[in-house]
């Protein structure tokens, strides 16, 4: 049996990391990114990976994305998924 | 070397009396406190059986119409300081032991003092008359406090030759030694100076130690003691008087803050910082209280300043109701930086996380993360890593 180590665990304190941020995105009719509207409004000029996580089922709200790994016309590249719970688009660092 | 001693009697009672003119008739009997017990430390000349230290209740016992009066030592020390001022416009080399003896070096002011009259006319010109000075002069600070103790009133007495024969008759008990070596020189059955001068040195550094020696030396009238002049250190009075009495601990810390910010008016513009700080108040009673607060850096400010002085007031209590309160600020110095040790790499992290303690306690709460692996290996990006403070 693990030991307590005495240590207060102030979960309070601990911070995440790369929380995914919302983002307003135009798909096409297939569903796939066209757009990204951030402060103004850009293309996708290529998507150039897709994936699906499907996990935490047991959860009361289950992970399920659709990710899509893009390119911008600037050529910024970036990561979009689309949470299949509420079809709301999110930006992430992969 | 030539020493000039000045011995001012009872001056703390001459003290009273200057502030006090009123009870100059009356005999009086100055006190202060240790803990619950009031004891003398200074009374009026013909108060006979009367000794310093002694308790009051024993002092009443033996006379009980007196004047009373509670000691005021920073007014004295104030007094007495304000002489040593004076006496240093005469020599630089001013020595002020005790409240109320003074030593002066005498060497190399012939040229300006031609002999020891005119010299001595020039330390009386200094001191007030009422405070009733004896001045000696003799090679050594022992020979010239006998002389001084010797002196004739209004003049004074010098030791030039062999003052063997003066101090043949004068007992062991002026000796500056311990107590215990004076009971023991009394067990002897050597009750005066030239008792113990006939003897010689070994036995007496046998019986005594290292202290043996010197009593053999000061009773041949030899002192080596060297004379410890003044150091001139810069130094901020300030003090208030209270509208009313109080015992509030709140209304004395505004008092005092008000000093503090009056203080650093002056050294803030000369980015100076203050190590030391005696604190005093005086009761409504008279009762004095005194607390000395040392800073192991200088302080630049009021609020660093006054958090530890309240820190301290809190767990000392004042004798009574504070009447009037001050401080002396000394140890004036310039921030500095803090030493780096020569291993600085092995002490670095125990460093790093006081400072970052230090900040989490200033602004209420974890400042500064690092990044931390939880998993890893988790398909989902923010389960991978987190920020957690550095501190913990």
């Amino acid at each position: 049996m693990v030991q307590d180590t005495g240590k207060a665990l102030r979960p309070e304190t601990i911070k995440p990391v790369n929380l995914p941020e919302p983002v307003r995105v135009e798909e096409n009719p297939e569903g796939i990114p066209v757009a990204v509207r951030t402060t103004r409004r850009q293309t996708v000029i290529a998507i150039e990976d897709k994936w699906r996580i499907d996990d935490e089922w047991w959860r009361s709200e289950p992970v399920s994305r659709l990710y899509y790994a893009g390119r911008l016309a600037s050529g910024q590249r970036l990561a979009l998924y689309k949470n299949l719970g509420n079809n709301c688009w999110y930006r992430q660092k992969i | 070397m030539k020493i000039l001693c000045v011995l001012l009697p009872h001056f703390p009672l001459r003290c009273e009396l200057m502030r006090h003119p009123g009870i100059i008739e009356r005999p009086a009997m100055v006190t202060y406190t240790v803990g619950s017990q009031k004891l003398i430390l200074d009374y009026s000349p013909e108060l006979q059986g009367i000794q310093r230290d002694m308790p009051l209740q024993q002092a009443l016992s033996v006379h009980g119409d007196v004047e009373l009066l509670h000691a005021a030592v920073p007014h004295y020390w104030s007094v007495f300081n304000k002489l040593l001022d004076a006496l240093e416009k005469k020599s630089p080399l001013v020595e002020g032991a005790e409240l109320g003896d003074v030593y002066i070096g005498l060497e190399g002011l012939h040229l300006l003092y031609p002999d020891d009259a005119v010299m001595v006319s020039a330390i009386r010109e200094a001191i007030p008359a009422a405070f009733d000075a004896h001045i000696g002069i003799a090679q050594g600070k022992f020979p010239a406090y006998l002389a001084a103790l010797h002196s004739p009133p209004g003049g004074y007495k010098a030791f030039t030759g062999d003052i063997a024969t003066f101090l043949k008759e004068l007992s062991c008990d002026l000796l500056p030694v311990s107590l215990k070596s004076k009971e023991r020189l009394h067990d002897f059955g050597l009750h005066t100076l030239g008792q113990v001068a006939v003897l010689l040195p070994g036995p007496l550094q046998a019986q005594f130690g290292t202290e043996g020696k010197r009593i053999w030396e000061l009773a041949n009238g030899d002192d080596d003691t060297p004379l410890y002049p003044r150091m001139t250190e810069e130094m901020l009075e300030e003090n208030a008087t209270l509208p009313s009495v109080t015992t509030s601990l709140d209304v004395m810390l505004m008092a005092l803050e008000a000093m503090l910010s009056h203080a650093f008016t002056t050294l803030g513009p000369k980015g100076m910082g203050i190590r030391r700080i005696t604190l005093w108040t005086r009761s409504w009673l008279s009762e004095h209280w005194e607390c000395n607060i040392q800073f192991k850096e200088p302080v630049m400010t009021t609020k660093t300043a006054l958090s530890r002085i309240k820190q301290v007031m809190e767990n000392t209590p004042q004798p009574g109701p504070v009447e009037q309160l001050g401080m002396k600020i000394t140890g004036l110095a310039r921030q500095h930086g803090r030493q780096k040790g020569l291993f600085s790499e092995v002490r670095a992290k125990d460093h790093l996380l006081d400072d970052i303690r230090q900040l989490e306690f200033r602004l209420g709460g974890p400042q500064l993360y690092k990044i931390t692996e939880v998993e890893p290996w988790s398909r989902i990006p923010e389960r991978r890593y987190a920020l957690k403070p550095l501190s913990q």
